[in-house]
């Protein structure tokens, strides 16, 4: 039976059996309650559900298929942790033997105590005084890097520290964007050339912090009131604003892209970049030039 | 929706009554933070909600199903109905151990707030990107004793006139399901069928320009993400 309203295409019958190219343009959209195929066979992918034999969408977006899964796309969700990305969260509680981490998804990760480096060693177990003397590692308020090490069917997510790089964060300022506009990339701990360390992590949350130090002892014995020199204050300042400038012009979030909006903005000054037309100017610059690149690459 | 309001036909026969509903307006995304919200006005009621979540639940019980909680500020009765239609609407089995809040702010008040709010909510929680069964439509109706069906009427309606029966309804659409219902009125129970029949009419009605909005907005959307 055919529901779809005269105003929305169908799904063309080429399309059905062949290898889809993903995310370039969007060939069908659907509201909540539509049917995303007149066809049955296709597995149902997020963003659908099945009433009786036909899928239909529970999402407001553009349908998307690859081969025989069929999802729908809504443009702008929450941060959906996989495996092996680089988050930086916040701890929100303190359990037994365990930490809760916000990583601004849709529930708090879990960071089991036998899943950290604690001073002393990699390789050292958890004894029991540990976990009464969890407070004296992380409490609420804290920020960490760590890894997805597991994310369960039901939604858990689990992360680890098992790494020099991960662990508890130091002096240094958060920023929160849309995790849409963070990439994957092979190094998510940047040393960036203006003199300030950058941890881009997956979900959104970057640190901006004085530089990037793997500490052995896994971050805990960081002193949280050491005196940082005005210079540095001032790059990490800037790098705030410019980080913000990138996110409001939905432009994507990388070593790159950050060095470039740094160096156009040192004509203006640090407040001012909160300015819209600043931002605006600076950020068409940067687009300019990362398109350039690309050029220059091809 | 192109019937007549009360118009001089010319002749000498009796002025109809209105079947229209007033000037509609729907806006999706509005606010400084855009995603998850709506704004919705019928005539002079004017409606805006704000959905945020689905975030980590705080609450001590674990629930298999997602929670929604409804804050509704600047009138009051308004709670009830959204917290049992939304949840019906919403896939919350999708959701566990997660909270969604919808936050309703009435601007103001000229009648048929449960339609406006209603739509309103669906809207918004489309916009969040929360996966629900359908979208929601709604319509107050008044229908009289002689037969006549006003729809939409503006005012608070709190004295009806003799015999007539006021309904509300919100419906889904697709799927052709009730989500949340008002009567209010004498009527005989043989006689809900039809007069919940009528209101669906008039909700179905809606239908058309609520999709637009919505296809509207998703274009709109992926067009500012395609930029870069």
């Amino acid at each position: 039976m055919n529901h779809l309203a005269a105003d929305v295409p169908s799904i063309s019958n080429t399309r059905l059996f062949g290898d889809i190219d993903r995310g370039i343009q969007a060939d069908k959209l659907v509201i909540p309650g539509l049917p995303v195929s007149q066809l049955s066979g296709f597995m149902r992918g997020h963003g659908t559900y099945l009433r009786g034999d036909e899928l239909y969408s529970s999402l407001a977006g553009a349908v998307r298929q690859v081969n025989r899964l069929i999802n729908v796309q809504s443009v702008k969700q929450r941060y959906s942790p996989e495996i092996g990305d680089v988050v930086v969260g916040s701890i929100t509680e303190v359990q037994e033997k365990r930490w809760k981490v916000d990583i601004c998804g849709r529930l708090d990760a879990h960071l089991q105590l036998a899943s950290v480096n604690l001073p002393g060693g990699e390789l050292r177990r958890k004894t029991t005084e540990d976990e009464l003397a969890m407070r004296d590692y992380l409490v609420e308020g804290d920020f960490i890097s760590a890894e997805v090490q597991q994310v369960h069917h039901d939604g858990s997510i689990f992360l680890h520290t098992r790494s020099l790089k991960y662990g508890k964060l130091g002096i240094g300022v958060a920023v929160r964007v849309p995790s849409y506009l963070i990439k994957r990339r092979k190094t998510h701990f940047h040393a960036l050339p203006c003199g300030a360390g950058l941890i881009i992590g997956c979900n959104g949350m970057i640190w901006i912090c004085e530089q990037i130090s793997e500490d052995p002892d896994g971050g805990y014995n960081i002193d949280l009131n050491q005196h940082v020199p005005a210079s540095n204050m001032k790059v990490i300042s800037r790098l705030f604003n410019c980080i913000n400038v990138l996110a409001n012009h939905g432009i994507h979030i990388f070593e790159t892209s950050v060095m470039n909006c740094y160096d156009f903005s040192s004509a203006y000054e640090t407040k001012d970049l909160m300015r819209s037309d600043v931002a605006a100017e600076v950020a068409a610059q940067v687009i300019q030039q990362l398109r350039a690149d690309i050029m220059d690459e091809s | 929706m192109n019937q007549p309001t009360i118009a001089n036909t010319g002749d000498d026969s009796p002025p109809k009554a209105p079947v229209n509903f007033r000037p509609i307006r729907i806006k999706i995304g509005v606010l400084e933070k855009q995603e998850g919200t709506a704004y919705v006005s019928f005539g002079k009621t004017e409606c805006v909600v704000q959905v945020v979540g689905p975030r980590s639940s705080r609450s001590p019980l674990v629930a298999e199903k997602g929670k929604l909680e409804v804050t509704v500020c600047g009138a009051e009765g308004l709670v009830g109905p959204l917290k049992d239609a939304m949840t019906t609407i919403i896939q919350l089995h999708k959701y566990p151990r997660a909270s969604i809040s919808l936050n309703v702010s009435v601007l103001a008040d000229d009648g048929g707030l449960v339609p406006v709010a209603m739509i309103a909510s669906s809207l918004a929680l489309i916009s969040a990107g929360i996966e629900v069964y359908d979208v929601c439509t709604a319509a107050r109706i008044l229908l009289m004793k002689d037969g006549q069906t006003i729809v939409d009427p503006p005012g608070p309606m709190r004295e009806l006139p003799d015999g007539s029966v006021l309904l509300t309804v919100v419906i889904m659409p697709e799927l052709n399901q009730i989500a949340y219902s008002e009567i209010l009125g004498k009527f005989r129970p043989v006689e809900v069928e039809a007069k919940i029949g009528a209101a669906i009419e008039a909700a179905n009605r809606l239908y058309p320009l609520i999709k637009k909005a919505l296809i509207a907005h998703v274009q709109r959307r992926i067009d500012s993400g395609k930029k870069n």
